[in-house]
């Protein structure tokens, strides 16, 4: 299945960090593409921007944010969406996006992804703020699925029926996280595999996979380890329905030589070929 | 009578209100900034956020008040571990807290988080040992972090100001790298900043007045102690100065011997030219072009 506006399937990519700067830059490994933290290189002429243009020389750059605050009642911040076009513009990135939360509101910053309520009125304003950054950035928005550690009492919507129809009412893009997937499930006791019967495929422009941490009584999102079993096999699940998309490992604490984090990327590899094959023998 | 539904705009101040409550969630529900939004008891917390299995309400809130202050902590501390080194982990994870809630962030970059630290350990924190210190050194903690991400201009080599005629040096105007901090600090920390993050012992040293260039060259960052007199040349031409003027700022400081100072200028150029500190020279204010 293409996803709506053919963005390619990229393959597999890591994040790019400063901690693997020196190695990137010395042995250009071979790696598919790398995603960048947005705002990491938004507000900078120092070294990471001067190793950034090295790399998308050579790599595809996907932009990825935790700052545009999409889902914030605060008007929207121009200024910084000026600076995500040029850098976009800069870097030639194939898509950018961010996520379906806010990080604060009257003036102030929580550096977080907080939660929206999922009902009607957020929706509707949600999807009028999406339109408005879309038409600024004269592209579409390709939008996480952020982990969450709350339920409001006034949502009234399931959470993928509710990206489902931001992305068709906005016409905007999904990046599926498939451990966000699995986190807010167990967070709000719900069931991972039934979230992903609601899921638009041919919205969903890239796939994210990263691991947690559990603490019994619920999982944060952490990105500090290894993917656990039950979110690979969420992972070949949306490979087996899309029929592949752009994947990318997130690690970003406690984040393990460049080799490491490659070698548990590669891990994708044997659920992207087992789904692969899957649907190619089911399709013929 | 059931609670009519809040909208996005409350609910959304009312969590913030809470998240950033410096004594947590539960003590937050009954501050005035949150109820004066939607007043809500622990008791009615259920109305607006459910519990789950495993957690009640206050709890879930709980996970981003918690991640909040650790993150924003975290930061700080990236940013200034000399300081964090001076008070040790718990002091500087108190200082850090109070900052935080009486200096929230406000810009999405996380790396403007610190700006305010070191005028807050000078004004607001006098209750602390060192604190004067402390600001200064988070002074120049800070003015790495801004030189770091500074704009880049491309600096200009010695052979550039040779070339000009003596008798135009008079009016030259040299511009400074926009990655140049000129700090004048009440106590000399560098010694002990490079101390502390080469991880040897350092003793608080007495009150002098001291000054520091702080500058970023081929995308590293260093830091380096002037004299008075390469101090105040060099702030007088990041002022906009031309270079007669800067000299006479410099020949007005007590004990200056002009004939000293001009043995001294040639190598004091060659050796910032070669920092890379001057992005350009010419007769017209280069702060005007």
């Amino acid at each position: 299945m293409q996803n709506r506006w053919n963005y390619p399937n990229l393959g597999l990519g890591l994040g790019l960090r400063t901690v693997h700067y020196n190695h990137i830059l010395k042995n250009w490994p071979a790696i598919d593409w790398f995603e960048i933290l947005s705002e990491n290189y938004m507000d900078t002429e120092g070294r990471p921007l001067y190793v950034l243009d090295q790399v998308a020389e050579r790599y595809p750059i996907a932009m990825h944010g935790v700052s545009m605050s999409i889902g914030s009642t605060d008007p929207i911040n121009f200024d910084y969406l000026r600076k995500l076009k040029a850098l976009a513009k800069r870097v030639k990135a194939v898509w950018l996006g961010d996520h379906v939360c806010w990080t604060g509101v009257a003036g102030r910053n929580g550096h977080d992804l907080y939660p929206i309520p999922y009902n009607e009125q957020s929706l509707a304003f949600l999807v009028e703020r999406i339109r408005v950054v879309q038409d600024f950035l004269e592209r579409p928005l390709i939008l996480e699925n952020a982990s969450t550690y709350l339920t409001f009492t006034n949502s009234s919507i399931p959470e993928e029926e509710f990206l489902r129809r931001m992305a068709e009412e906005a016409d905007c893009g999904l990046l599926l996280d498939v451990n966000n997937v699995y986190v807010s499930c167990r967070n709000h006791d719900l069931d991972p595999w039934s979230y992903l019967d609601g899921i638009p495929y041919d919205r969903v422009v890239q796939i994210h996979l990263a691991g947690h941490m559990d603490k019994g009584t619920h999982c944060i999102d952490t990105h500090d380890r290894e993917v656990i079993d039950p979110v690979w096999d969420l992972y070949a699940e949306v490979e087996r329905r899309t029929g592949g998309r752009a994947t990318l490992l997130e690690w970003d604490a406690n984040i393990p030589p460049f080799a490491e984090a490659h070698a548990e990327l590669l891990k994708a590899q044997q659920y992207r070929n087992s789904s692969e094959v899957a649907h190619a023998a089911s399709a013929s | 009578m059931p609670r009519p539904l809040p909208d996005l705009d409350q609910l959304e101040r009312w969590m913030q209100a809470l998240v950033m409550y410096t004594d947590g969630v539960r003590p937050g529900l009954q501050s005035g900034a949150a109820r004066h939004i939607l007043p809500c008891s622990e008791e009615s917390l259920e109305d607006l956020v459910l519990p789950s299995k495993q957690l009640n309400s206050v709890e879930r809130l709980s996970i981003y008040g918690d991640m909040y202050f650790s993150r924003l902590i975290e930061i700080l501390a990236e940013e200034f571990p000399t300081v964090q080194q001076l008070f040790g982990e718990e002091l500087f994870e108190q200082l850090a807290k109070d900052f935080v809630t009486r200096h929230p962030s406000t810009h999405y970059s996380l790396t403007k988080l610190g700006q305010k630290f070191s005028a807050f350990l000078a004004d607001e924190a006098g209750d602390v040992p060192h604190h004067e210190f402390a600001a200064a050194v988070a002074t120049v903690e800070r003015a790495m972090e801004d030189v770091f991400d500074a704009a880049l201009e491309q600096p200009i080599r010695f052979a550039e100001l040779e070339n000009i005629p003596l008798e135009r040096w008079g009016d030259m105007h040299l511009r400074t790298i926009p990655a140049l901090r000129l700090l004048r600090l009440d106590y000399p920390v560098n010694p002990y900043i490079t101390a502390v993050r080469e991880d040897r012992q350092a003793e608080i040293p007495a009150a002098a007045v001291a000054y520091v260039a702080v500058y970023r060259h081929n995308y590293r960052v260093w830091r380096v102690d002037l004299d008075a007199q390469r101090f105040a040349l060099l702030t007088a031409l990041q002022d906009g100065e031309n270079l007669a003027t800067a000299l006479s700022v410099c020949l007005a400081l007590p004990g200056s011997d002009p004939d000293k100072l001009v043995d001294a200028l040639s190598d004091w150029f060659r050796e910032w030219t070669s920092e890379g500190l001057f992005s350009r020279a010419g007769s017209k204010d280069p702060c005007d072009t």
